[in-house]
């Protein structure tokens, strides 16, 4: 007789292959690339490294800017990318970013080579016409308007406001006026400043693929390097901020602080420390607000890291009479955290889970290359993943302890609120 | 192309392996076969409240999430009209804890009256996180019932009202679970880094002792055919009017099913499509556009909607979307045009195809056709739709008789 009260036993996850990415040339351009996956796919990025909105002018210039090389090229209209990306099944996506935003053309790799001259086209002589402009800040201040009506987005953009000011880029918050003030001349401009140096990530089943994408580009002209020479600092001050809503059915809560880099030494041990706290399905948040108090569908502490800043935000909605228990639970779980040990079966969970959801989050050629783009980002090479799992498996109770300690101290917080 | 075994056990459990050993997790995915349409009209939102009871311990199994983590797993599941699917991965020198978890969850639960009390607070709150706290949040909940007026997806997933929620009680919760969590109601799929024979071993290890259940025999009342244009309008605090409109349309198995999806796409898929390119470039009635099929089971909806521009009715907007379809209506379709969605169909198959876990779930879903290889005939059934096809089509679906069209205005614009 089957006795299921036993679990099976389990054996910890002690290796796994994380294929690494190789990097070749075409003219000026650097282009890592991947050849893996079983599916006859190809994605290829075009990454901007100082294409984001902490260097632009004024907000929303990045955005549009990259919006806009969709829509007409020297030799391409609006209508005909729309058509040719369509008549080749493929999709061409911007991702917009704080720091280094990209475009990424995913399609079958037979249909590669139709579509690279489209992509050098719009890459390399967007023709930014006037009318595609303004249809587009007619559709941003729309997106703007209903965005601006959800209580997680404002409260998104007042924490990120509240952590680093109105001056600081990355506390800016994009106003309709500011998109509405937008000229074409501003857009050119910040292409050629800022648009026009690109790197290329290459993954999928490339085969003789690679090849077209060096050709392609290797007549590309070398572009001035960049170096950031901003003088802007920002000065955080803890600060509690509520934007109350009578009409709300919840209430969006934000808090945290700005924290080391992901370059800092202690960082994977932040990193570690953070997903017992609110990281994970079965995080002390978690179990604590939605499983045993009921108050929220979801409570999530992440660390965001952008280029040249690092914070951790503490999230969620929540049933707006129960605000006031839960941030004094928020606290009670830091509390915990900085001075009791961890257990060793939970810690034993959270390293298996760890290491396990590692694991799975490389199971495509996509997924591979874009853990080598988080690395690459931030100047940091294979040896930080090393050191990740080697500082999962061997972290103790009291490292979590001093971490938290360290890092979780609750005065210097701040809590924004909304609804 | 996805290669795949199968066999069922004697208590009618179907077994589905997909060995792929250039992934390094191994995934199970157990779709249950039902939904929110199996529900009564005075109990909605039972089958997804149930799917959260799913992980508050089961019969010999205290807690679910963490042995499964201390295995280094994940999982998650979804709720939808249709089905109930269940989800984890895992590495696969640990899959025999995805299985005692799965079996033991199948064979009982623990029907603990604490862990049903906070989980439809929580699932209360997920109601309002979606539907309430967001600008047209409720407007399926809203549209639903005019579309349908006999079928149960009529009633949104989280349920008609958080009322139903609240009143759920455990007898409920046991006569649902007996009814549809049985061996013989559900398919299992084990992908990724395994081996058949080894999921043979543990599939009758783990899951074979389960006693069959009593065969759950559907019977819901068919949508009656449309022959009359509906109308709704709603006032709500939102930035600016939207306009949906829904054509009945066949089920996700039925043979003009592919046809169908198609026309949406050629009225209304991202940029290059008919609607985006009139009504938003060309002219700026709208500031978005697009149409799309809900690809359910039982006979489903086309759909297009939009946001109207600041200086534009939404009366006017809707006329100049029926100008798009008498376009279409009156002079066809275009060859290139064809030829493009259906290179769009296939890329989309493809790309979906990249994930482990998606192609165990297509899988799984294929099989409730009856026929597993569903899943590998999708492709080919694109490629067989014809201009000829689609032009007959066209007419039955996209008339005034069969559609249903929501206005959802801003209050301030219409002030």
């Amino acid at each position: 007789m089957l006795n299921r009260t036993l679990p099976p036993i389990t054996h910890n996850i002690s290796t796994f292959d994380l294929k690494q990415v190789s990097k070749t040339t075409s003219g000026d351009v650097d282009i890592y690339y991947l050849n893996a996956g079983t599916q006859p796919v190809i994605k290829l990025e075009f990454l901007f490294p100082i294409g984001g909105n902490y260097y632009e002018p004024r907000p929303g210039v990045s955005m549009l800017c990259l919006q806009l090389l969709k829509e007409g090229s020297t030799n391409y209209t609006s209508k005909q990318i729309a058509d040719s990306l369509a008549q080749f099944g493929a999709f061409l996506d911007i991702n917009p970013s704080f720091d280094a935003p990209s475009i990424s053309l995913l399609c079958l790799n037979k249909h590669l080579n139709s579509l690279l001259p489209i992509i050098s086209d719009i890459l390399l002589s967007p023709s930014f016409p006037d009318e595609e402009l303004e249809t587009l800040k007619r559709i941003q201040i729309q997106n703007l308007k209903n965005q601006n009506r959800k209580n997680n987005v404002i409260a998104s953009k007042n924490f990120r406001n509240a952590l680093f000011g109105d001056e600081y880029p990355y506390g800016k918050i994009i106003s309709e006026t500011d998109i509405t003030n937008i000229t074409t001349d501003d857009i050119k401009a910040f292409f050629t400043s800022n648009l026009s140096q690109f790197e290329i990530f290459v993954s999928g089943a490339l085969d003789q693929h690679l090849n077209s994408i060096i050709r392609n580009f290797q007549n590309t002209k070398p572009k001035a390097k960049y170096s950031n020479s901003s003088n802007i600092q920002y000065h955080f001050q803890p600060q509690i901020i509520n934007q109350n809503k009578d009409n709300s059915s919840q209430t969006s809560v934000r808090v945290g602080k700005p924290i080391i880099s992901k370059s800092h030494n202690d960082y994977v041990k932040l990193l570690i420390t953070n997903h017992i706290l609110g990281g994970y399905f079965g995080s002390r948040l978690m179990k604590n607000i939605r499983e045993d108090k009921g108050y929220t569908y979801g409570i999530y502490s992440s660390i965001v890291n952008l280029q040249y800043d690092s914070y951790l935000v503490i999230g969620s909605d929540i049933i707006k009479e129960s605000l006031d228990d839960t941030l004094a639970q928020i606290r009670r779980e830091i509390s915990i955290l900085q001075n009791e040990p961890i257990s060793s079966s939970e810690l034993d969970a959270v390293r298996n889970h760890l290491i396990g959801s590692f694991q799975s989050s490389i199971n495509t050629p996509f997924a591979i290359m874009s853990k080598f783009k988080n690395i690459h980002m931030h100047g940091l090479d294979y040896s930080f993943y090393n050191n990740y799992i080697t500082s999962i498996q061997s972290i103790d109770p009291y490292t979590i302890l001093n971490t938290a300690n360290e890092y979780f101290s609750l005065k210097d917080m701040t809590i924004v609120t909304v609804g | 192309m996805i290669k795949y075994n199968s066999f069922t056990l004697d208590n009618g459990l179907r077994v589905i392996v997909h060995e792929d050993k250039s992934v390094q997790s191994a995934v199970i995915n157990i779709l249950y076969d039902v939904g929110s349409r199996d529900e009564s009209p005075e109990k909605t939102g039972f089958a997804h409240l149930f799917e959260h009871l799913m992980f508050g311990g089961s019969k010999n199994i205290l807690n679910y999430d963490e042995p499964l983590q201390e295995a280094g797993g994940e999982n998650n599941a979804f709720t939808n009209p249709d089905i109930t699917n269940y989800y984890l991965t895992v590495p696969p020198q640990n899959l025999e804890t995805g299985f005692w978890l799965e079996s033991d969850r199948m064979l009982g639960l623990s029907f603990d009256p604490k862990v049903l009390k906070t989980q439809q607070k929580v699932v209360i709150e997920e109601f309002k996180q979606r539907y309430l706290n967001q600008p047209y949040g409720d407007l399926w909940l809203k549209f639903r019932p005019l579309a349908y007026k006999k079928h149960p997806y009529q009633w949104p997933t989280i349920g008609k009202e958080i009322r139903h929620i609240e009143e759920a009680t455990m007898d409920d919760v046991k006569a649902f679970f007996y009814k549809h969590y049985v061996p013989n109601q559900a398919i299992i799929v084990v992908a990724g880094h395994v081996d058949t024979e080894e999921v043979k071993v543990l599939s009758e290890k783990w899951f074979g002792p389960i006693p069959r259940g009593e065969a759950y025999v559907r019977n819901l009342p068919k949508e009656p055919i449309q022959s009359e244009k509906r109308f709704m309008e709603i006032i709500e605090d939102v930035p600016s009017d939207m306009l949906t409109m829904a054509f009945h349309m066949p089920g996700k198995f039925d043979p003009e099913y592919t046809a169908v999806d198609l026309i949406s796409d050629i009225l209304g898929r991202e940029k290059s499509s008919r609607l985006y390119q009139k009504l938003v470039k060309e002219q700026s009635f709208f500031s978005t556009i697009n149409a799309y099929v809900t690809g359910s089971i039982d006979p489903g909806l086309l759909v297009i909607t939009g946001r109207v521009s600041e200086n534009i009715t939404i009366e006017k907007a809707e006329e100049q979307v029926w100008s798009v379809i008498h376009d279409l209506l009156a002079n066809g379709i275009e060859e290139a045009e064809l030829e493009k969605v259906k290179n769009q169909a296939e890329s989309t198959l493809v790309f979906s195809e990249v994930e482990i876990l998606n192609r165990a779930r297509a899988l799984a879903f294929a099989s409730l056709s009856g026929d597993t290889n569903f899943v590998n005939q999708e492709a080919d059934l694109i490629q067989e739709v014809t201009k000829e096809h689609i032009e007959k089509l066209a007419p039955m679906i996209l008339r005034e008789t069969n559609c249903s069209v929501l206005y959802y205005k801003s209050k301030e614009k219409n002030a």
